[in-house]
């Protein structure tokens, strides 16, 4: 057991936390599969429009790997198919009738974990369309069960701002974490590392057992998994590791308990604009309006995933598969005239930066802020240089490898560190840049560079 | 006709998005962004050069005023400001008369290059000017020719910049590159004794009855082992020269509010205090290095206390406003050790080793400018060596 403090970071303080008690909904009418979710891979569509599904039913399965399916959280029908440019496949809209029907894939328990070939229990995940939960780096993408990786990273805690508390969606679920953990580190065989915040009280993380416990504390990121992996265990050319939500593997363990497919899951329902606020019980992939409880989104954005990183989402659309959050912000086209308070040159009593350029630096415990999606000002060349690794705890030098992204030298990326990014990891250097630099869409790019020619 | 219409539409969303902020939202995964903006940034360095632009304003119109007082009547009958007292306004004043027209000399030039060039490039128009513009007038002595000023500027902005992609993407200090491209070309403008005070016509009358040597000339001029007991005959104590109440270059003469300057900068992390603390200890050391090597018969410039290098000429502004520019220097932190460290070793090597070059800041940041890149390099190596390393 190790413990790290993070100090090269923020916190960004929004406001709009969700209350810890959790509320069930009705069911949403519709669930999803978007493709984008699962960045690198190819899917190999595997159902027809208007066909009949159940919680558990194969919708698409990855073309590398023809084992490793998405499986339908609802039962009902597909109901639209929607393609994109040159057929592109954008998302996969699953009716819900409701009734339940579930696909039964067996239950396992822990001895049959235990007895189990590592390939067996590999299988059954597959199998039930639990897969796609574990992801792996370089790259971010599904986790290649053919390539062992040097460690599995647990992560147990959240920094992001208003993400979902892992704790908290872990009360009650022992057994199941239990299962999942157990599960895992069957399958990897390799350094366990579980992940979890300084102050963590939960027994069922703090007394995990076969694990390596590692405790974080200080401003975010300490809680993203590439925080924990750039700390513990760097990724090295050609090495490979993989990362899971502590939550996500009580789902495994959900499963392997149930034989079911998970069909609910867990949601926080956070930010400024959120008209209902809270941890609600959902349909894994329900609908935006189903989880706003139908709030008009009028002027207001709404994300899957956290404010500093996330998918806007229309109210028609689902949440993303893996995710726990659900923000709501201010879509914030407020234009400030000069001798203002918020105009550039205006004092800034009321502006929130992490710089300490504004009046508003003066006040020492700022309160929780109703923060919007304003650009605050406009893009322009990188001027600040040794800024961005001054907001990451990585030992990677993010303005060189941004500023090399345009010259396409895959070895020269791979060089400075691509391979042990995931975009998020920078999100906060987008987040801190006067120039307005989506630092964390670089990487994105990068990354795509490097895998379509690595 | 399409570029005309392109630098129409650059130069309304330029004063656009002056007077009001633009209502652009975040695109991508990332959805919230810091109130900071470029055009913040940049304004945040001007506030920290408010204090010495007012100083050396007031202190050009006084050395004008005291100049002419100082002299015999005998020599200069027909002056119109003979014997005028030096208040705090009218030296203010005065000293507005010669600041304000190299203002706006430099401020028409460099920005009509900058909106030419946002127009042919398609890009909005940039804030870097806006300090640049307001560094190259305290850089100049307050009698240079205008023409001059607007040539300068027009060779800092297009070769210190504009060729190599616009602000973020030089290499060069545009104003450093502004002030070397006159004290090049027109030296008879920017260095000798004469030019350090501004006179208007009765130049030549004066050269008998005052003297407007600055400290750095004297210096390099001087003999015997003696420098401190030869600059304070010539009233130039380390306190006089820390204020900064005398000639020189427009803005560089106040040691006190570059300092003032640099705790707004430093407070605000706009500027790296380590390019200003590592400058500063490279000056010292340079200086420490040639009082040890100095011999009896070494010019008086090697005997000069370290720390009397630290406030002659303009290695504080130099430290403060040019070194820490963040896209010229280096961005490492390392790298920028290194950097400030080596602008502070050069400045003075220059200064006392070729009196050709009595200002030996300005060539030292420009220097280090073209090295920043390389230094950088090499911390980045160290970076992806230990990377490297890491496989076993």
């Amino acid at each position: 057991m190790a413990a790290y403090h993070i100090k090269k970071g923020f916190n960004i303080p929004l406001e709009g936390e969700a209350p810890k008690a959790v509320q069930d909904l009705p069911a949403s009418p519709v669930a999803a599969f978007y493709p984008d979710e699962f960045p690198f891979t190819k899917w190999q569509l595997l159902v027809a429009e208007g066909e009949r599904v159940q919680v558990g039913t194969p919708i698409a399965a990855s073309k590398e790997d023809p084992q490793t399916l998405f499986c339908s959280s609802v039962s009902g029908s597909v109901q639209k198919i929607i393609r994109g440019e040159r057929r592109k496949l954008l998302s996969v809209v699953m009716q819900n009738d409701g009734a339940g029907e579930a696909v039964d894939f067996g239950a396992w328990d822990s001895k049959k974990l235990k007895a189990a070939e590592p390939a067996k229990i590999v299988a059954q995940l597959k199998s039930g369309g639990m897969w796609p939960l574990i992801k792996q780096r370089p790259f971010g993408k599904i986790a290649v069960s053919t390539q062992s990786p040097k460690a599995l990273f647990i992560n147990a805690m959240e920094t992001a701002p208003l993400a979902a508390d892992q704790e908290f969606l872990l009360r009650g679920r022992d057994k199941e974490f239990a299962l999942g953990l157990l599960a895992m580190r069957r399958i990897v065989e390799k350094e366990v590392h579980l992940c979890m915040h300084e102050e963590c009280k939960s027994e069922m993380l703090t007394k995990a057992e076969g694990v390596e416990k590692q405790t974080f504390s200080g401003p975010h990121p300490a809680g993203l998994s590439g925080t924990h992996i750039g700390l513990i265990s760097p990724i090295n050319k050609g090495e490979t590791v993989w990362t899971i939500t502590a939550y996500q593997l009580s789902l495994i363990g959900e499963f392997l308990m149930s034989g079911k497919h998970p069909d609910k899951q867990l949601v926080a329902v956070v930010g400024p604009k959120a008209a209902r606020r809270g941890y609600f019980r959902v349909v894994r992939g329900a609908q935006i309006s189903n989880v706003l409880a139908g709030q008009s989104l009028s002027g207001c954005r709404a994300i899957s995933g956290n404010a500093l990183y996330g998918d806007a989402k229309s109210a028609e659309e689902c949440m993303n598969w893996r995710e726990t959050t659900v923000t709501v912000l201010e879509e914030d086209i407020r234009q400030f005239y000069l001798l203002s308070d918020k105009h550039w040159a205006g004092a800034g009593f009321k502006a929130f930066s992490s710089w300490p350029l504004f009046a508003s630096a003066l006040n020492k415990s700022p309160k929780r802020r109703a923060l919007g999606t304003s650009l605050h000002g406009s893009h322009r060349a990188i001027i600040q240089q040794d800024l961005y690794e001054r907001y990451s705890p990585l030992d990677i030098p993010i303005t060189a490898l941004v500023k090399s992204i345009p010259s396409e030298n895959i070895d020269r990326l791979e060089q400075l560190g691509i391979l042990e990014l995931e975009p998020e990891d920078v999100a906060l250097c987008t987040f801190v840049c006067p120039s307005k630099v989506d630092v964390a869409g670089e990487i994105a790019k990068a990354l795509a560079l490097v895998e379509k020619e690595g | 006709m399409s570029v005309m219409k392109k630098f129409i539409d650059t130069t309304i969303d330029a004063f656009d998005t002056f007077i009001r902020t633009p209502k652009t939202t975040t695109s991508g995964k990332v959805h919230l962004r810091d109130a900071l903006d470029s055009k913040r940034m940049m304004s945040t360095v001007a506030v920290a050069l408010t204090p010495l632009i007012i100083f050396s304003i007031w202190n050009t119109g006084y050395q004008k005023l005291s100049a002419l007082q100082a002299v015999p009547r005998a020599l200069l009958s027909s002056h119109p400001l003979l014997g005028t007292t030096p208040t705090i306004l009218n030296s203010f004043l005065h000293g507005l008369w010669q600041f304000l027209p190299i203002l706006a000399v430099t401020y028409a030039v460099g920005l009509g290059i900058e909106f030419v060039f946002a127009a042919l490039r398609g890009h909005e128009v940039n804030e870097g000017f806006l300090i640049s513009g307001l560094l190259i007038p305290l850089t100049l002595p307050p009698d240079i020719p205008l023409w001059m000023v607007a040539l300068g500027t027009a060779f800092g902005v297009i070769f210190g910049k504009e060729v190599f992609g616009g602000t973020g993407m030089n290499f060069l200090n545009p104003a450093l590159t502004a002030r070397a491209f006159i004290f090049f070309s027109y030296p008879g403008a920017i260095s000798g004794d004469t030019v350090w005070t501004a006179v208007d016509g009765a130049k030549d009358k004066l050269v008998d009855g005052f003297s407007g040597a600055t400290p750095l000339a004297l210096l390099a001029t001087a003999e015997g082992s003696d420098p401190v007991a030869m600059l304070e005959s010539a009233g130039f104590s380390f306190k006089t020269l820390f204020l900064g109440v005398m000639p020189g270059s427009m803005g560089e003469t106040s040691v006190l509010l570059c300092l003032v300057g640099a705790l707004i900068l430093v407070t605000t992390r706009v500027a790296s205090a380590r390019v200003m603390l590592s400058m500063v200890a490279g000056g010292l050391a340079m200086g420490i290095l040639l009082n040890l090597l100095a011999t009896p018969d070494s010019p008086a410039y090697w005997h000069l206390p370290a720390h009397w290098h630290l406030v002659l000429g303009g290695f504080a502004f130099g430290a403060v406003f040019m070194a820490t520019d963040p896209v010229t220097g280096a961005a490492t932190p390392v790298g920028q050790v290194i950097y400030g460290f080596l602008i502070g070793f050069f400045a003075v090597i220059i200064r006392v080793l070729n009196p050709a070059f009595p200002e030996g800041v300005m060539l030292a940041i420009l220097f280090m400018n073209v090295f920043a890149p390389l230094i950088d390099h090499f911390v980045v190596e160290a970076n992806v060596r230990r990377r490297l390393r890491r496989v076993r």
